[in-house]
């Protein structure tokens, strides 16, 4: 089943940072531990996600029909947990990013930093504040 | 990088008080009279090292590569290292349940890493103060890798507001022009760095070294230090006076080596750097260059790299993405079976 090519989409969170190379765009999740390299027309795909436009209008951008492969990408992403429905759109005022030609959009996985992060697990305490012995909690408070 | 939020029921400080904690705890330690001081460069950096006892100082201050250089700007930090044994009760931010895994705490102010089940360390870091404070129970629990590359998870953060990381690589340099090699761990890193030194290339490091990732490139030594298994030691004979110690890391017998107090002409140092690769051996019988993309080269990077130094990792992540940005076309490389040879095409590619 493909992703919904009528709705809008934004990164899943701030722990989604990406970087465009030209050739290349990647995507690190860094909730997860996993990065992806966005191959094809994928690039385009994502930034277009990203800067507020739909599926459909991004399959629209390209010269043939992209439909069902914008909304099988799209269904990748969402399964990977990188994107999140948004609300409202927020336009690139200078318009769809990239160049308009269409190639198979790919999507490679890399999770070595997920798997050393579930042999050794990092607790980040974030605001439930820092562990301290109980005369220290008190000397503090 | 947090998998799950940590669980504990003891009495907690809130975070927002947790400035004022670490920067009280970093600044009773540091009273404590040091017993050795030593200034060491740490990318942009002066770092001073107070020692609280003899027996740190033995440990620790050998395995640094560079001291700064007469008149270098670049801010200074102090970083006071002690022990169980010191005299001083264990600091305040010590957590009650000591054996527990990995706690951090990273914010603008303060960084704190509580490694618990490796070595019951404490690394604490003031930001404003430019302060630090590195606190282990049992000086004879440390492990190899910590002595090998001590502090590292306090030298990254003090790094945080510079174009400068600590990586996960090994870097070598010829005629002034630098290699990092990307890879995760027995990909070969340690052999090929050590070749280079041996056949007189400059050594930056075999397991971290610094990396500068704005538009000048370079990489710079840490450590002079490395870790050699055990089946490797007779290729590199050369080596032999560095050796220090046997360490056991999983039960892999491991040789410590140390390069600060060999005579001879080795060379520890940085350059500029010129190839960024991804060391990964298939089999190959001479050395062969291949596209890589540049997620698998971040990937070989980072994840290393995050786990040993956790904490701040969209800043972290996007100076490694400005170091695939500059102008290295990253690459494969299958160094093949002979190091001279892979050492012959890394000059061609550095060149």
């Amino acid at each position: 089943m493909g992703g919904d090519l009528d709705m809008l989409f934004g990164p899943a969170g701030p722990g989604i940072i990406s970087r465009d190379f030209g050739d290349e765009m990647v995507v690190a999740n860094l909730d997860t531990g996993i990065f992806y390299s966005l191959g094809g027309s994928a690039s385009r795909i994502w930034s277009g996600l990203n800067s507020g436009y739909t599926g459909r209008q991004i399959a629209a951008s390209f010269p043939q029909d992209a439909a069902a492969s914008v909304s099988e990408f799209l269904a990748q992403l969402l399964a990977e947990g990188l994107l999140v429905p948004a609300e409202a759109p927020v336009l690139n005022p200078r318009g769809l990013p990239g160049t308009p030609t269409f190639d198979a959009p790919t999507l490679e996985r890399f999770d070595d930093l997920q798997g050393l992060l579930l042999i050794d697990p990092i607790h980040d305490v974030g605001e439930a504040g820092w562990p301290l012995l109980p005369q220290t909690a008190i000397a503090a408070e | 990088m947090a998998l799950a939020a940590a669980d504990r029921d003891s009495r907690r400080i809130a975070s927002e008080e947790d400035g004022s904690l670490v920067a009280a705890t970093i600044a009773a330690a540091a009273e404590q009279p040091a017993v050795q001081a030593r200034q060491v460069a740490i990318g942009s950096l002066k770092l001073r090292l107070h020692f609280l006892t003899h027996a740190l100082a033995a440990m620790f201050a050998g395995a640094f590569a560079a001291a700064p250089e007469d008149g270098a700007g670049g801010e200074s930090w102090e970083l006071t290292v002690a022990d169980g044994s010191c005299g001083m009760p264990p600091p305040a931010l010590v957590p009650p349940d000591r054996d527990g895994d990995m706690l951090l705490h990273a914010d603008a102010e303060s960084y704190i890493l509580w490694m618990g089940r490796h070595a019951q360390a404490l690394y604490a870091v003031d930001r404003r103060r430019r302060r630090a404070l590195y606190w282990v129970e049992d000086a004879a629990r440390v492990p190899a890798w910590e002595r090998s590359r001590p502090f590292l998870p306090i030298l990254q953060a003090m790094l945080d507001g510079t174009p400068w990381i600590a990586v996960h690589g090994a870097a070598i340099a010829w005629q002034g022009r630098a290699v990092l090699l990307a890879g995760p761990g027995r990909a070969g890193k340690t052999s090929l760095a050590l070749a280079g030194l041996a056949a007189g290339w400059r050594f930056a490091g075999d397991d971290f070294v610094l990396v500068r990732t704005d538009a000048s490139p370079e990489v710079a030594a840490l450590y002079a230090t490395a870790r050699l298994r055990d089946d490797m030691l007779g290729r590199f004979g050369a080596l032999e006076p560095a050796r220090r110690e046997i360490s056991f890391d999983d039960g892999e017998r491991r040789h410590e080596l140390a390069f600060n107090t060999l005579p001879g002409p080795l060379a520890i140092g940085g350059a500029p750097l010129a190839a960024v690769l991804l060391l990964d051996r298939r089999g190959a019988a001479k050395p062969v260059f291949a596209p890589v993309t540049r997620t698998a080269l971040l990937n070989a990077l980072a994840a290393t790299t995050a786990v040993a130094t956790p904490g701040h990792e969209p800043a972290r992540m996007g100076k490694l993405l400005n170091l695939l940005a500059a102008p290295l076309v990253p690459r494969r490389f299958d160094p093949g079976r002979d190091f001279a040879a892979a050492l012959a095409a890394l000059a061609e590619a550095v060149a």
